[in-house]
């Protein structure tokens, strides 16, 4: 082993590149491991695997000839219209167009029934001709099929993937309220479509889509409207005209505030809270709470409580670009730049919107509510994704939105 | 190529030079360069295709060196340039002499045919006989022989010059000699396949020239018809304008016209004036000396001088031409004899070279708009900019989807005829700035209100894709002191440094450094500034993935004489890719 001192200190300034993580690694022999049972049963359902895995492959477009997924999916509308057929004026059909319709759905039928037999057919042929699978073959192929069954599982959770609500505090809306947006949302939708479409061209559509739904053209369109506000308004609309008591327009006031919280104060004996609270002030503080204790309660305090609320305001901000500065303009449909948390009766929370610190601090205060704190002190940006799940204390590419928290009591007599 | 044999070149050439010292001076001289050049390095292909595998781009190699002295500091890049320059040379003295006007170089060959040979035995060696052969191809030149072989790969040896063979065996020696089909390229398992089955064309330079040549003679039509679309879109020909005009929308409403209108013009353009000329109706009509008056679609269409008088547009260019022609018929067999030779010829090299330039503006326009395409694409696909390309996926998104949706409503042939009609109007010189200046007094009006508009509505997309995440390795390697239990640090590697690794093999230090600050991520990613470095306390897993069959102590992997743990760290995929 080279030990000289030198060669160390030279590579001690240079840095060195980590490595990712991969998770394909060597596996040990499965030879070893399989039990005899289960690697005859896998040998024997090893052509119905590659058939099952085909199938998968032509569902997701995977094949890299994407003129016979496109053929089989004409051939397959054909066959549709042959059983439900196009609804037209029956003036205008001439009897040749229903004649051409009945010949080209039952040639496309046979089409699709003969591709799908010859194919089996000459799998068959073929895995009779080659040497028989190892079991590492097996296993890789076993491996492809459950790849490919996580994407379409992944790619067909619609419900988890909508029920990212932004606007509640929980990270995911209540299933009740998801049922009701979609089925207004599709009710509607459903109605529209009934109304100008057929009933032979919506099955159509909706086995077309389907069909079409895992190519990753189709998922990258969804994911690339989905940048647009327009297409999360819509799906918002939802929401927003159902819970309209919660997301009015209108910021909650500094009086609505303490009406809310009224629930969240602490009611402490004065004798015991007045020397904490003249303790934490300066002179003038001091001087101007007592003059206001003894203004409000002329008789001697000794059973009066004092109650004391805290109100929290989060400032709210998103990251529209990546590259971008943070903006106090928010998507329509979540929290606003400033929000506050009002606990309901039930125990559980809800966020609504409410003034900027600024303001709630210039509005005058309700009867006998006084300020304890002269400013509001405010914690760190806490960063979070998109759906403000919270990521660190740091910004990174990750983070989409951030908030801090500003807090400040009040007291009442 | 050894000493003696370049010695002997030199006396060829002298000889040579000597005999063709008047009209071939230039050629030779060209030539001569570039076989210099090629004896200079007579393995050009060869080193090409080593110097392409291996890298290696010197060209000072121990065999070229000793082939002559002054080849010692000459790059592979001069020698292409000197043998690219001399090859261009050639062919335009090639071009010269193709179309110099006094015809009698070939008779003189001819005439000096026997002495030619007299003077080609005296000199032995390769170049006699390529001298000798260029003679004999010189004679063979396009201009003189009417139809050059269509298939020179066939007839090359015998009838070509010897340039374009010296061009032939000089760039099959730069290239391989059988290229793939262009559908192959990328694939590289069928273009051995297809060399093996030879059925790929041959790339061959003088077939290249000569179709080149052939072309620039015969593109004369196409550029005219570019030109004569050039005129109808910039109304220097209004009458030509409006009528095509019309006969789009003819087209637009009934797309039979497709069909019909070219049998028209074949039947009207060319087969009823070749009946008129040869059975001449016998229509005496005396075109007026002086015409007065003049039409309202000229005087208001035509733009620059009105070179046309009224009369003269009655009649209309075809009809003039028949009239001119059975004058000319008379003439021609008495005038062919007094027109002087030259006017022909110059109007035939004139008409060559106009072609050739209209053939390079074609190029390099079509460059220039393929430059564009490409950069449009680019733009719009790459996603460099991500709200510019998500911006246009919607623009293209959202006009599939109307145009889809409104086409069954929408009278096209109305809607193509009119918009075309109206940018054609919008195109006419005079009227195109009287229509800017119109809408430019409301754009600005509209420009202020967008600008307006541009800063509240800069939130119409939102970019909060999550960005790929992986995991990296780092291992923290220790080392055995003399007590048994004395570990002290060693370093951080992303080697695991097992007694397999190839650097412990070789005893050296594996790739490391001191401080957990040196490490950098992959490229393109960046460190998660909410992640620490974390111990891996799965040790079984990345023990087994490597399969490594050594003792596992907490989080330690251990041998003899080292003990390492393995840390990981989040790292994100940076928003913009790497160039």
């Amino acid at each position: 082993m080279d030990t000289n001192p030198k060669t160390k200190t030279k590579s001690e300034n240079k840095k060195i590149k980590a490595k990712f993580i991969h998770n394909h690694g060597q596996k040990p022999s499965l030879i070893q491991i399989t039990p005899p049972m289960l690697s005859s049963t896998l040998f024997h359902a090893y052509p119905l695997l590659l058939i099952f895995d085909n199938a998968l492959a032509n569902i997701m477009w995977l094949s890299d000839d994407k003129c016979l997924p496109f053929i089989y999916l004409t051939s397959i509308w054909l066959t549709i219209s042959f059983f439900i057929p196009i609804q037209t004026e029956a003036t205008s059909v001439l009897p040749f167009t229903s004649l051409l319709r009945l010949w080209l759905g039952i040639i496309s039928g046979v089409f699709l029934f003969s591709s799908f037999m010859y194919y089996i057919v000459s799998l068959i042929a073929s895995l009779k001709d080659t040497e028989p699978p190892t079991l590492d073959e097996i296993v890789v192929l076993l491996e492809s099929v459950l790849g490919k069954l996580e994407v379409l599982r992944n790619e067909l959770n619609v419900w988890k993937k909508l029920k990212f609500s932004f606007n509640g505090v929980n990270e995911k809306c209540s299933n009740k309220r998801l049922f009701s947006r979609l089925f207004i949302l599709g009710t509607i939708c459903q109605i529209i479509i009934m109304r100008f479409i057929s009933v032979g061209a919506y099955t159509r559509f909706f086995v077309v889509s389907t069909l079409v739904y895992h190519s990753t053209s189709f998922q990258a369109t969804l994911r690339l409207l989905w940048r647009f506000i327009l297409a999360r308004s819509f799906y918002y609309l939802g929401s927003k005209t159902f819970t309209v008591r919660d997301w009015s327009s209108n910021c909650l006031t500094m009086e609505q505030i303490i009406t809310l919280s009224q629930e969240a104060t602490i009611a402490a004996p004065l004798i015991e809270v007045l020397p904490r609270l003249l303790h934490e002030k300066k002179n003038d503080d001091h001087i101007r709470i007592l003059r206001l204790i003894l203004s409000e309660q002329k008789d001697d305090f000794q059973d009066q409580d004092l109650q004391v609320l805290e109100i929290e305001v989060n400032e709210n901000q998103r990251k529209w670009y990546r590259d971008k500065h943070w903006s106090t303009k928010l998507l329509p449909y979540e929290r606003q730049n400033f929000s506050i948390e009002i606990k309901n009766a039930d125990g559980s929370s809800i966020l609504r919107n409410c003034l900027s610190t600024v303001k709630l601090g210039e509005q005058k205060l309700p009867n006998s509510w006084h300020w304890i704190n002269d400013n509001w002190e405010r914690t760190d940006w806490v960063y979070s994704d998109s759906a403000w799940k919270e990521i660190g204390k740091y910004n990174s590419l990750e983070s989409c939105t951030r908030s801090r928290r500003w807090k400040r009591r009040l007291f009442h007599l | 190529m050894s000493e003696a044999s370049s010695s002997r070149k030199g006396a060829g050439k002298d000889a040579v030079r000597s005999y063709f010292a008047e009209k071939y001076n230039k050629v030779l001289d060209s030539i001569l360069e570039a076989e210099a050049a090629i004896s200079r390095s007579p393995n050009v292909a060869e080193d090409l295709s080593e110097s392409s595998v291996s890298g290696n781009s010197d060209m000072s190699r121990p065999s070229v060196t000793a082939s002559s002295s002054t080849t010692q500091g000459i790059s592979k890049k001069e020698l292409l340039q000197q043998i690219a320059g001399s090859l261009l040379s050639t062919s335009i003295e090639r071009l010269k002499t193709a179309h110099s006007p006094d015809g009698s170089d070939t008779l003189e060959i001819s005439e000096n045919d026997a002495y030619e040979k007299q003077e080609c035995s005296e000199c032995d060696g390769p170049f006699k006989c390529s001298a000798h052969f260029e003679q004999l191809a010189e004679s063979y030149d396009d201009e003189i022989d009417p139809e050059p072989a269509l298939e020179p790969t066939t007839s090359n040896t015998e009838k070509d010059p010897f340039i374009d063979v010296f061009l032939d065996k000089l760039i099959s020696r730069l290239v391989p000699e059988k290229l793939p089909e262009r559908e192959h390229f990328g694939s590289k398992s069928t273009i051995e396949h297809d060399l093996d089955t030879g059925r790929v064309p041959v790339f061959s330079a003088t077939t290249l020239g000569s179709n080149f040549k052939k072309l620039s003679k015969k593109m004369g039509a196409i550029f005219e018809l570019q030109d004569s679309i050039i005129r109808l879109l910039t109304w220097r020909n209004p009458t030509g304008t409006v009528t095509s005009l019309i006969i789009f929308t003819l087209i637009c409403f009934n797309p039979m016209y497709l069909v019909i209108l070219p049998i028209f013009r074949f039947i009207y353009g060319i087969v009823v004036p070749g009946y008129i000329r040869k059975h001449p109706l016998e229509r005496s009509i005396y075109p007026l000396k002086r015409n007065h008056g003049s039409s309202l679609l000229y005087d208001v269409c035509y733009e620059g001088k009105n070179e046309y008088s009224y009369g003269q547009q009655f009649f209309s260019k075809s009809f003039m031409d028949t009239l001119e022609s059975r004058n000319q018929e008379i003439d021609e067999i008495s005038e062919l004899d007094k027109r002087p030779e030259n006017t022909r010829e110059l109007k035939q090299g004139m008409k060559v070279l106009i072609n050739l330039r209209d053939m390079q503006d074609m190029t390099s326009c079509t460059l220039h708009v393929i430059d564009a395409i490409n950069n449009f694409l680019q733009k719009a696909s790459s996603f460099q900019n991500e709200e510019h390309s998500t911006k246009r996926f919607f623009a293209g998104f959202l006009s599939i989807v109307i145009l889809k949706v409104v086409s069954p409503f929408v009278n096209w042939s109305y809607l193509f005829s009119i918009s075309t009609w109206c940018l054609l109007i919008y195109m006419h010189p005079r009227a195109h700035p009287k229509i800017i200046a119109f809408f430019k007094k409301e754009g600005v009006e509209k420009d202020n209100k967008n600008l307006e508009r541009k800063k509240i509505e800069t939130h119409t997309m939102i970019f909060d894709e999550k960005p790929e995440v992986k995991y990296i390795e780092i291992f923290e390697i220790y080392r055995k002191g003399l007590l048994p239990n004395d570990w002290r640090f060693f370093r951080f590697s992303n080697r695991i440094f097992d007694p397999q690794d190839p650097y412990r093999r070789a005893q050296q230090f594996p790739p490391g450094v001191d401080s957990l600050d040196d490490i950098v991520p992959p490229a393109g990613w960046v460190f998660d500034p909410n992640f620490e470095w974390k111990v891996d306390d799965d040790v079984d897993g990345w023990v087994m993935e490597r399969g490594l069959n050594l003792p596992i102590t907490g989080e330690f992997l251990f041998d003899p004489m080292f003990k390492r743990r393995r840390l990981i760290h989040r790292v994100i995929k940076t928003a913009t890719p790497l160039s």
